[in-house]
């Protein structure tokens, strides 16, 4: 799976629960820059990224992953394994 | 509508699953924060009154205590609170409708085995009482079995300890689905926003194949292999009427045919009168329904359209949206499970039965009963109860098909274990030294069909039972004596012989053997009226 078909689908998975338009969200997206991206958010964020791509982050690096292009790499890291 | 909800763990995430779901007007107190919500008069929920308050509670995080000795217990007290807390909120706003999700405990814990006050099993027992007796007591607390879900998905898909330990998300994606989907078909049920009528179409759904086919012996609906499916299916149907649901009939078939099998067909659990309106013809079912509805005097929205034809179901779809049009499993085994999840729990939920329902519900037991029967009371006390209708016949050609069946299928009340095709049992049937017997059970609860065979050789001075077997559904009922008995009484010889093969399985034909007199390896001949005296004496 390509990077923007990855960002493609996090942008969804992330204006749902959010509630946020998906327009605002780029690689470049970091947390602070989202106002709704608040702790609850990334952990239900974390929750379907690893439903939708099968992927498993561990306790220790889930709340480091604070930017959309941190989340990207770690599931292509992940995924390509 | 305006909901409210309490938990003692995190259970935000299921606010995006309700709005999926229609509910806009969504309040969650804070984490932890459920009794001070109830018992506070300035608490939110005291302020602003819900028209649903749903209480949600981890029992492991509410009642395990660690003791300072590294001791567990489960804590009485806290329960004792919980249950007044919630019982005088109720008291105090008569309007709101409570939902309760009763306490699941983890299936396993260190108390491994030990069944004490200590295993979470046991205290799940206990809360879960005291949450009914809520429920029973208080007309605006409805209880929602939470254990359900947990019971048909398991821990391991619905938990995910490592968002418990980061955020006290305790379940997934999955569980909050689950929990909202169950949530909103109990509101329906609260304000009984549930579906009326049941239309359905005959070939193919209400039994196996196509009646102006296959005829009326040739359809399927039977105690066995796919014909019980349409049965179970039928008799859950049933099941739904007695609640109050309307049946009707909307198909497409030579009126004489259905009816036919609608008032004669002995496997139809579903009888011609269980239908209100029946609507056979050739004639375009939207109008059929259109007719049913007009005459019911009732709404195309509380009607439900149950047809295996994708056609007819995409064109009732398109033509009358307002009635619900479920989808026909792809698979017919999964008839059943289907027809529950999808079809009974979304569009007919009931959390409680009217005096009305509860009448209808007296008319019809079920097979439970029998089966709760059979452990409670004294045997032959529930035999009597049980008003047992024996049918034996003799060389019935239409039984020849089950006979080779059972021939084939019983292995345990099974005096030789001969097995025997349907060509085989033909030839017994048309020769003159041979009789096939065939027994026909009955009950109050229903009729099980042709369950015993019995193949009987005439030799020169005595007469050999050859086979003799029942199926295991009616053992236990002494029908095995009566079969017996009938049996000799047909044959015209004095004496009688009977040879015991013993397989790894037969062996609970040992008993009915001995009873009869008979002698394992020994092949004696007994005399009719020795018999007879055995088998009465332990009828």
């Amino acid at each position: 799976m390509t990077e923007s078909e990855i960002l493609r689908i996090i942008k969804n998975i992330a204006s749902d629960i959010m509630n946020v338009s998906s327009d605002i969200i780029s690689i470049e997206t970091k947390q602070e820059d989202i106002i709704e991206w608040d702790s609850l958010s990334h952990l239900r964020l974390i929750m379907s990224i690893e439903e939708e791509f099968s992927v498993k982050f561990s306790m220790i690096e889930i709340p480091k992953l604070k930017s959309i292009r941190l989340l990207i790499n770690e599931i292509i890291r992940q995924t390509t394994k | 509508m305006r909901i409210a909800v309490l938990s003692n763990i995190n259970i935000d995430p299921l606010k995006g699953f309700l709005s999926k779901f229609g509910f806009e007007d969504q309040y969650y107190a804070g984490y932890n924060q459920f009794m001070i919500e109830l018992i506070n008069p300035n608490s939110h929920i005291n302020q602003n009154t819900p028209n649903v308050l749903f209480i949600h509670l981890d029992g492991e995080s509410l009642f395990k205590i660690i003791l300072s000795n590294g001791r567990v217990k489960y804590d009485q007290a806290a329960l004792n609170d919980f249950i007044i807390s919630i019982s005088d909120f109720a008291v105090a706003n008569p309007n709101t409708n409570i939902i309760i999700s009763n306490i699941v405990l983890p299936a396993f814990s260190t108390s491994t085995y030990l069944n004490n006050q200590n295993s979470p099993i046991i205290f799940e027992q206990l809360i879960n009482r005291k949450i009914l007796k809520l429920s029973e007591k208080n007309k605006n607390i409805y209880c929602y079995r939470f254990d359900s879900i947990v019971r048909a998905f398991g821990e391991k898909l619905l938990y995910d300890e490592k968002f418990w330990y980061l955020g006290r998300i305790k379940y997934t994606n999955t569980a909050f689905f689950e929990i909202a989907k169950h949530i909103q078909n109990t509101i329906n049920a609260i304000q009984g926003k549930t579906k009326k009528v049941l239309v359905l179409d005959l070939d193919n759904t209400l039994w196996g194949g196509v009646v102006g086919e296959d005829g009326f012996s040739g359809i399927l609906l039977s105690e066995d292999g796919v014909g019980k499916i349409f049965r179970d299916f039928q008799s859950n149907i049933k099941l739904l009427s007695t609640y109050g649901i309307i049946l009707t009939v909307c198909s497409k078939n030579n009126e004489n045919d259905a009816l036919e099998i609608l008032n004669n067909h002995k496997m139809m659990i579903l009888k011609s009168k269980d239908f209100i309106i029946k609507k056979i013809n050739w004639n375009n079912k939207v109008d059929n329904i259109k007719q049913i509805a007009k005459e019911l005097d009732l709404g195309l929205d509380s009607f439900v359209f149950i047809d295996d034809n994708p056609v007819e179901r995409e064109l009732v779809k398109q033509q009358l949206p307002e009635v619900s049009v479920p989808d026909f499993p792809k698979h017919i085994d999964q008839l059943n499970t289907w027809f529950i999840n999808e079809v009974v729990y979304p569009l007919f939920p009931k959390i409680v039965l009217t005096d009305e329902d509860k009448k209808k519900g007296r008319q019809y037991e079920r097979n439970i009963l029998r089966k709760s029967l059979e452990s409670t009371l004294d045997i032959k006390k529930y035999i009597n109860t049980l008003q047992i209708r024996l049918n034996c016949f003799v060389n019935e050609k239409k039984h020849i098909e089950r006979i080779a069946q059972l021939t084939q299928k019983t292995n345990q009340f099974n005096l030789s274990t001969k097995r025997y095709s349907e060509s085989q049992i033909e030839n017994f049937m048309n020769s003159d030294s041979v009789k096939v017997f065939s027994l026909e059970y009955s009950d109050k609860y229903g009729n099980e069909g042709i369950i015993g065979a019995s193949i009987v050789i005439y030799k020169d001075s005595y007469a050999e039972i050859d086979t003799f077997l029942m199926s295991c559904r009616v053992i236990g009922r002494n029908v095995e004596f009566s079969f017996f008995n009938e049996i000799l009484k047909h044959i015209p010889y004095n004496f009688i012989k009977a040879e015991y093969l013993p397989t790894s399985r037969n062996n609970i034909f040992l008993d009915f053997y001995l009873s009869c007199g008979f002698i394992p390896s020994k092949n004696i001949l007994l005399s009719k009226e020795q018999l007879l005296t055995n088998i009465t004496s332990n009828d």
